[in-house]
């Protein structure tokens, strides 16, 4: 069995997304969906509606507490968005109370997450994006074939984390030398498995570089820039220590306002502090 | 000192330094204008996120550091970078996470004393 089709097999016995993200991705597609139809599925799982609030009302979003229903939460922030905060919690859901493997922890995992999540979407607003409803959630699944090593592969993944201990590597280069591939092509598996949206998937597999086929990407670039910063930042633990290098050719096509990281980082850590209560505190 | 805030960083008495407009150019408030808190929910109302303005003394934050833990804020993240930052961006990414880290590293100072 080659190492990709070990990917494979080990991505297929991973779970499926929770129902009410389904049905809610089904509703999406049908013109003759209203708030209220998507408001009574998100509503028919009572501990998704609740973090959904909760998620809303952050002081991220800026409504402060005024959003009580779902249906208000849905016109407030549109389909898309909230469609994306269930994706989010979905998945953190799904792989919050895993083991502990060497020093990688669920928790500090998804807090790295939840940074790159931050950072990506306030760098798409400094960047003038005006549809940010993909940032935040591509932030978050930006790792995710790190959890199909994490879950499917753990005496592998331990030699992984501790080859980048020893060797003073990346993550992913230490993934690369003893997996012979890395998480960014093992989260693409799983983003297909999951049939998760094409701009999700170019975030999952394309974060180390910023570019999509050699194209520039401002939700792809976001991340890019969003981990980087969140790994200046030291928030969470995405397997290694180390911060690499922006991928220079960024910086050759969009113009970032000067002093932006310096002026970003108050709103950034409040932002992530805020998220991480209340996404990963139970 | 020039710099571009996001709009809830901004302080009482710091000038914005350009015109701020509307998405239809129209001009909201007149630059040389002393900011006020009152101005937020024209921003917000208008969704602008970023504005540029002069500080001064009074309104710039003071981060004046102890240069024995700056110092040891540059060692520990010079540890953890592979690479050597040198254009403007990257000075920018190295400076906001040093400020970050001199910060917590006081902090654990001041919990052991």
């Amino acid at each position: 069995m080659t190492i990709i089709e070990k990917i494979e097999s080990g991505v297929s016995k991973l779970p499926t997304l929770p129902t009410i993200y389904s049905t809610l991705s089904e509703a999406l597609s049908n013109p003759r969906t209203t708030v209220d139809d998507l408001a009574k599925i998100i509503s028919s799982d009572q501990a998704s509606s609740l973090k959904v609030l909760k998620v809303v009302n952050s002081p991220f979003y800026g409504f402060s507490g005024r959003i009580d229903t779902i249906s208000r939460a849905i016109l407030y922030l549109g389909f898309n968005e909230i469609h994306n905060i269930v994706l989010a919690l979905s998945i953190i859901n799904l792989f919050a109370k895993k083991k502990i493997i060497h020093k990688f922890r669920p928790v500090e995992f998804w807090s790295h997450s939840i940074g790159v999540g931050t950072s990506a979407r306030l760098i798409g607003e400094a960047l003038g994006v005006s549809k940010l409803e993909n940032y935040f959630v591509a932030g978050i699944l930006h790792d995710i074939g790190k959890l199909v090593f994490f879950d499917q592969f753990p005496k592998e993944y331990t030699e992984v984390l501790k080859y980048c201990e020893d060797n003073k590597t990346t993550i992913l280069e230490a993934e690369k030398k003893i997996l012979g591939i890395g998480h960014d092509f093992a989260g693409e598996l799983l983003a297909a498995k999951w049939k998760l949206p094409l701009s999700l998937r170019n975030a999952i597999s394309n974060h180390h570089t910023g570019f999509v086929n050699g194209r520039l990407d401002l939700l792809v670039t976001s991340v890019h820039l969003g981990d980087i910063i969140t790994r200046f930042l030291d928030l969470g633990f995405p397997g290694d220590d180390f911060v690499p290098q922006p991928n220079a050719k960024v910086f050759d096509m969009i113009l970032l306002p000067s002093g932006l990281f310096m002026n970003m980082k108050d709103k950034l850590l409040n932002s992530y502090r805020d998220t991480v209560s209340l996404l990963l505190v139970e | 000192m020039l710099k571009n805030l996001p709009i809830e960083d901004l302080k009482e008495g710091m000038t914005f330094s350009n015109s701020i407009v509307n998405k239809y150019g129209q001009v909201l408030i007149s630059s040389g204008t002393q900011f006020q808190i009152r101005h937020l929910s024209l921003f917000r109302t208008w969704g602008i996120q970023f504005v540029s303005v002069t500080c001064n003394e009074n309104n710039t934050p003071n981060e004046e550091v102890n240069s024995e833990i700056k110092e040891l804020a540059v060692e520990q993240l010079k540890r953890r970078l592979l690479w050597e930052p040198q254009k403007e961006v990257e000075l920018d990414m190295f400076n906001m996470a040093i400020i970050h880290l001199v910060k917590r590293l006081s902090n654990e100072q001041e919990n052991n004393i």
